[in-house]
């Protein structure tokens, strides 16, 4: 018997697992494959909180301001390599080098240097998959018209056998190279030869401070690593780290430091199988039944949390005409419409989801009956919110994952 | 404003009129095609890829069946590398009319299909998916053709003999001097330029948009639009092409097509061309009628959803040899003199048919043409092979550079091109990685293709090359074309606006079947794309 | 027909996320594999239309199953991988392919770190591989070693107590009173003696009559080394000698998390007498007390052990979707700490690593593992490590030089219980 089972080991869900873990409950987290993190930038989108909240059943309007901010406050207590504060607006790369507004990140992806930068050298790891330096120096030069923007092409020698056949590194895997004890090496080369072959004879803080040089350096995530962040201070001038294109290695670091931050805590966290099954006695939850090989498993606990995330994530399954909630087959919050033309544009059937009450308990969307009494809705499966044109995914996963893990 | 001059002008590129071009060419006849958009982008690219053998129309349509297995037959021989000769079975299941069978058996051994019974006991084992309530299979020597490959496998055999072909150059009117039709002028789309073809005679091979050309001087021409709806499913689910042993009907035919099946097609009868937007009912009802052949059939997974527009010729005074029974319109072709038909001397319009029978249809038009220039000499295409000689040190050269089957597919689709790109692999051997990895399609061939001067879309080098036509629509290979287009600068729109109309694009035929894993991946996408890239 | 439905359904499952090939520990290591994801269910499509493709692609995917614990999709890529070497035969690789391959071999075996660490590479692996019995029979096949050739075993030959009698003593009372069948697996029987000794001792503990048939092996290192109807036969033989145990619903325990996979896994689909019972049966050793334990069936009379561990969840654990239930039995121990390293495959994966092309790789795979454990260990996190595979066992021990044994070793110690050599 577990004091409580999350069903979900993304974002939301890790981040309950995490809160509830420290407030002494013993946890499992059932995830079906690894969580969404690692397709996502790493960074924590808010969106327009203010905005969001005036929208009638928006998760940000049902948990509250003051949940939201203990939301983030705990992540970044959890995280202190998270920056930025609540009402401030932070600027990242994006993968393709446009600068685009953000919530909370690594330090290193801070982009404010590059606003009066008069000199930004672009590091291109050589054979980066899916990196394309000349699409970046484009939108660098358009985004930063005062400032020169030059290419540094670097190649390791680790990677040598990947050149001669021809083959790509991906960003993931220079991010691990940096990461071990010869890439942090590899890493103090190629700064310092950077400051000599740019900065020539006069290496010093002083005069990067003087020449306004910022240096970007994609496939590299200092976050979580004392060894990176340090080499990077040392260097003589600011490094700007970007996001990826997914796979992510950012995304990767984030999950990584939530998975062991959990563990750490005694949490048990079981990726590969999904729940097939719940049972149910009236209006609660006793256990729920995993499709382990052979024969499923039983878990029981005193309460769950889902957050299987929505569509992408495999907690919402839609057929032809109709959809259905995976794990306790509750009732969805279905929109009239479905799709509009503009593809990047608002989707309405990315609405869909559970609907919920102020405490997160999943309702009836007709009679706003509580379902389950002991079951809470988290992240991606709730209805009424769209995390990719509001950019609000991050927020609303760290609140709700942390208003459950507060209330198990 | 651009001039050109020619002794034909021929106005539409789908197969007719490339297949008249290179005939034409072939014949030492000088002629340019203008297309409006890219070549085989309309109809020639919007239907299930049959290459027929005649046996679906056997019993209502005996003049298409005949015509169907002579030219099914000359295709093969001439265009293997665009054929996949899969062969073909007709299915017939419990619920069909036995009496059917007698019918078409007849109507085969008529029209010279030949046809042979499979034991059932052997079906299972070579179609596990087919229903289990067939009860007589037979096959007929059907294929699978791809549309694109084909196209443009006749432009570049036309360029070679001298013919000329413009895309995204739209004709707005004929030109005409008294009752002759003496050219064509028109816009290029790209940069807004005119142009002015001079020609002794027009062909009119624009499909579905054939009645809009003649309008254009007033002469009129009854085409129907007969819209047809299909579908591509995400993997092959049978081997062969699947027809039901009954009257043609709507959605009964399986097409495998390289690593998809397209199921079709529907028939509706729309007021324009550019009604082409599928839609939820007809996918629903494919579904319905496909899933008595492939029980289960709703829950494979659909990539997108796709409708082309036929032309069809209602006037049966023109129509060769016609024997319309009933309500059917003939699947036949037309060919029309407007010289005979509205005094209007050199003017030909070309209308109906089917893609197998496009070579037949430029040849009769060919012929016509001929005899109106006073030009003797014969036709070529029936023996003339298109397949490209690719010598074999070049083949152990693609399979050393491309892994799997990546480099047949490569020379299936660039012939003899293949040559630049191979080259370019071996200066940079990153660009052998595989920028589409759901088609296999590799950097060095997506940058060929980009560079390309009939490219100018990245819809263009899809159709050329299968980018983003497999499972996940354009989720990663649409950022991976990118770095091509910005080297190709001033060919193409600012980046995001053409990133944004492939996606557009794409998304048009995934709207109507979005459920199930390929509205995952529709999730996907937009993370991608409005989240990670901040497109939105 | 539904194995062909479920083929057709898995394929369209994958949405290419690349997440598999993300997290593989091959394709990070090695740049000739070109990831799950590519020859799984990218290849998966052009196989079925009938694309020549050279099989020989195939052959780094070792077995270890990682791509199906990351699907968020729940694509069984391994088996797809299983399968289409199975139907495109043992081919040998292309002269071209060789060339490359030794090309990038010499480029990765040039990396001093690597064999640093290892001492010679050639040498260690020689030893590691004579040393372990249970490969015999795959060096013969693989490096053309003899089977009988006088290879030295350090370990004498497992029995269990009733091994090769219990037919005859317990035939006619399986249902009375409390057993269970072990399923020791190779390695416990030719190399871990010990271990298995303390299997049946901490069962026998908790009251249960251990059985132990003459099984042969499991089947993993024959079918991950292409020999799949051999693997199929062992399966058959194997759930025959279970059939009798299996009637009279015993448990069938499995030590090795690889051999449990297996069972559970490959076994059902057998189509022979027992294949449909054997996958509600059959239990991972800690997963079977774990149950126990929530029966309040198992004795929890336990002493104080006061160390501190790291524990490495095996791939094949990890595969089996139960969790990791030694280290909640662990941590029911007074004293007993417990720490789960994240740090993925040890490379050894079943055979993969043993195989003279692959040691090398076996041992980058590793890498991050063994330096975490070794970074761990000096800032004194924990003593030694615990995994319940023998070849993790073995890997990690070899690569970081840290202590590593069978969690079973904490529960004999925390019941006072002693094995004799």
């Amino acid at each position: 018997m577990w004091d409580g089972i999350v069903v979900g080991g993304g974002l939301a869900g890790l981040t309950a697992g995490i809160r509830a873990s420290e407030r002494g409950k013993r946890i499992l987290i059932i995830s079906e494959g690894v969580g969404s993190l690692t397709y996502s930038s790493g960074v924590i989108d808010l969106g327009e909180v203010g905005r969001l909240q005036g929208l009638e059943n928006h998760p940000y309007a049902l948990l509250g301001e003051t949940v939201v901010r203990s939301g983030l406050n705990y992540f970044q207590a959890l995280f202190p390599d998270y920056q930025g504060k609540w009402g401030e607006i932070l600027q990242v790369l994006t993968p393709l080098g446009s600068p685009r507004r953000a919530g909370l990140m690594p330090e290193g992806l801070n982009a404010e240097a590059l606003q009066d930068a008069r000199q930004i050298v672009l590091v291109a790891p050589e054979g980066m998959k899916d990196f394309f330096p000349d699409v970046i120096m484009a939108n660098l030069e358009r985004a930063y018209p005062q400032s020169v923007v030059k290419l540094y092409p670097i190649r390791m020698d680790e990677f040598e056998a990947w050149r001669v056949l021809g083959k790509s590194v991906t960003g993931m895997d220079y991010a691990k190279f940096w990461r071990s004890v010869a890439g942090s090496e590899g890493l103090k080369r190629v700064l310092n030869g950077l400051a000599q072959d740019i900065l020539g004879k006069s290496v010093t803080p002083e005069a990067a401070s003087r020449e306004k040089l910022v240096v970007i350096f994609p496939g590299l995530v200092a976050a979580f690593s004392n060894t990176l962040k340090e080499a990077l201070s040392k260097a003589p001038f600011s490094v700007v780290e970007m996001t990826a294109f997914p796979p992510s290695a950012c995304g990767q670091a984030l999950y990584d430091a939530l998975k062991q931050k959990f563990r750490a805590l005694g949490g048990e966290l079981l990726v590969g199988a999904g729940v097939r099954s719940v049972e149910l006695i009236g209006k609660t939850c006793k256990q729920v039944m995993v499709k382990s090989k052979g024969r499923d498993t039983a878990f029981s606990a005193r309460s769950f949390v889902l957050a299987s995330g929505g569509i992408f994530g495999g907690g919402i399954e839609v057929g032809p005409g109709n959809a259905r909630e995976t794990v306790f087959g509750l009732p969805l919050h279905l929109p009239a419409t479905w799709t509009q033309a503009e593809f990047l544009g608002e989707q309405p059937y990315a609405q869909m989801g559970i609907e919920v009450n102020r405490e997160l308990r999943p309702v009836d969307p007709r009679s706003g009956e509580v379902l389950l009494e002991n079951v809470r809705v988290i992240g991606r499966t709730l209805a009424h919110w769209d995390p990719w044109v509001e950019h609000s995914g991050g927020g609303v996963s760290l609140a709700s994952g942390w208003f459950a893990g507060e209330k198990m | 404003m651009i001039e050109y001059s020619a002794q034909v002008v021929i106005i539409g590129g789908g197969a007719t009129g490339v297949g008249i071009l290179r005939d034409l060419s072939l014949r030492g006849i000088s002629a340019i095609l203008l297309e409006q958009g890219d070549l085989a982008q309309g109809t020639s690219s919007r239907f299930h890829g049959l290459l027929h053998s005649g046996a679906r129309y056997a019993v209502t349509d005996p003049v298409s069946a005949a015509e169907c297995i002579a030219e099914n037959v000359i295709l093969k021989r001439i265009v293997p590398h665009c054929i996949s000769d899969t062969g073909g079975w007709f299915v017939q299941l419990e619920e069909d009319d036995p009496a059917f069978l007698a019918l078409w058996t007849q109507g085969c051994a008529k029209a010279g299909i030949p046809i042979r019974e499979i034991p059932l006991s052997e079906v299972q084992a070579k179609e596990p998916l087919l229903a289990k309530t067939v009860v007589r299979v037979f096959e007929v020597p059907d294929a699978a053709v791809d549309g694109f490959k084909l196209v443009w496998a006749n432009a570049k055999s036309a360029k070679r003999h001298g013919g000329e072909y413009r895309t995204y150059h739209q004709v707005e009117r004929l030109l005409r001097e008294g009752e002759q039709v003496v050219g064509a002028v028109g816009r290029n789309l790209l940069t807004g330029e005119e142009f002015i073809v001079h020609s002794s005679m027009a062909v009119n091979a624009a499909g579905a948009w054939a009645s809009q050309v003649t309008g254009s001087i007033g002469v009129s021409l009854d085409v129907i639009c007969d819209k047809g709806t299909l579908l591509a499913f995400n993997q092959r689910l049978f081997q062969r092409v699947i027809n039901r042993l009954r009257p043609p009907g709507d959605g009964d035919i399986f097409v495998p097509h390289e690593t998809i099946t397209i199921l079709g097609t529907t028939s509706e009868v729309v007021d324009s061309p550019l009604t082409n937007l599928p839609v939820e009912e007809e996918v629903m009802k494919l579904l319905k009628v496909g899933g008595d052949v492939l029980p289960g059939l709703s829950k494979h997974r659909i990539i997108r959803a796709f409708a082309g527009v036929r032309p069809l010729h209602r006037d049966d005074r023109e129509v060769q040899g016609a024997e319309e029974e009933g309500r059917e319109v003939s699947r036949t072709f037309a060919m029309i003199d407007h010289e005979v038909e509205d005094g209007v001397q050199g003017l030909l319009s070309i209308v109906g048919g089917k893609f197998t029978t496009y070579r037949l249809m430029a040849e009769k038009v060919s012929d016509v043409v001929a005899e109106k220039l006073g030009i003797k000499t014969s036709c070529q295409t029936a023996v003339e092979s298109l397949l490209p000689e690719i010598p074999d040190n070049m083949r152990k050269r693609a399979a050393r550079l491309l892994p799997w089957g990546a480099a047949e597919k490569m020379l299936a689709r660039l012939g003899e091109d293949i040559e630049g790109v191979l080259t370019e692999i071996e200066r940079d051997p990153r660009k052998g990685q595989m920028l589409c990895e759901c088609e296999m399609v590799s950097a060095a061939e997506v940058e060929w293709v980009a560079s390309d001067q009939d490219t100018h879309h990245l819809a263009d080098i899809r159709r050329k090359t299968r980018l983003g036509m497999g499972t996940c629509q354009g989720a990663f290979c649409t950022y991976r074309a990118l770095p091509l287009l910005l080297q190709e600068k001033g060919r193409y729109d600012p980046l995001r606006e053409e990133l944004k109309r492939f996606l557009n694009q794409r998304w048009k035929g995934i709207r109507p079947v979005l459920w199930g894993q390929q509205l995952r991946e529709t999730e996907l996408t937009r993370a991608i794309y409005a989240s990670v890239l901040h497109l939105g | 027909m539904s194995d062909v439905q479920d083929r057709v359904t898995n394929l369209d499952a994958c949405i290419k996320c690349s997440a598999c090939t993300a997290q593989c520990p091959v394709a990070a290591v090695y740049p000739l594999f070109l990831g799950p994801k590519s020859v799984g269910p990218d290849a998966e499509r052009f196989r079925l239309e009938g694309v020549d493709m050279d099989p020989s692609y195939l052959d780094y995917c070792s077995n270890c199953k990682t791509c199906e614990v990351t699907c968020p999709s729940g694509v069984k890529i391994t088996s797809m991988i299983l399968n289409a070497r199975e139907t495109r035969g043992n081919t040998t690789s292309k002269v071209e392919r060789e060339n490359l391959e030794h090309q990038v071999r010499d480029l990765v075996l040039g990396r001093a770190e690597y064999l640093g660490r290892a001492g010679s590479v050639w040498s260690g692996l020689t030893n590691r591989v004579l040393g372990i019995p249970m490969f015999r029979g795959l060096l013969e096949r693989t490096l053309g070693i003899s089977r009988q050739a006088p290879l030295p075993a350090y370990h004498s030959k497992f029995k269990g107590q009733k091994r090769g009698q219990t037919m005859k003593s317990t035939g006619n009372s399986l249902t009375a009173g409390k057993k269970v069948v072990y399923f020791p697996g190779c390695f416990v029987t030719y190399n871990d003696a010990l271990t298995g000794q303390a299997v049946l001792k901490v069962l026998e503990h908790n009251g249960y009559e251990v059985i132990v048939p003459s099984f042969h092996c499991c089947g993993v290192p024959l079918q991950a080394n292409g020999h799949f109807s051999e693997a199929r036969d062992n399966a058959r033989k194997n759930i025959a000698l279970m059939d009798p145990y299996l009637q009279a619903k015993l448990p069938v325990i499995a030590g090795c998390t690889s051999c449990g996979l297996v069972l559970k896994e490959d076994y059902p689909s057998m189509e022979v007498n027992g294949s449909e019972r054997i996958g509600e049966q059959v239990y991972d050793l800690f997963e079977f007390l774990w149950e126990l334990h929530e029966r309040k069936e198992l004795r929890e009379d336990f002493r104080e052990v006061p160390v501190s561990l790291g524990y490495h969840a095996p791939c094949h654990l990890k595969a089996q979707g139960i969790g990791t239930p030694s280290v909640r039995i662990l941590r029911l121990i007074p004293g007993v700490l417990v720490q789960e390293l994240d740090a993925g495959c040890c490379g050894l994966s079943g055979s993969f690593g043993f195989k003279q092309e692959k040691y090398d790789l076996a041992m980058q795979i590793g890498e991050p593992l063994f330096d975490q454990v070794q970074h761990s260990v000096a800032k004194g996190e924990f003593q030694s490590m615990m995994t319940e595979c023998g070849g993790c066992q073995i890997q990690i021990q070899h690569g970081s030089g840290v202590k590593t044994e069978h969690p079973v070793w904490v529960l004999m110690q925390a019941y006072g219980l002693e094995v004799n050599d």
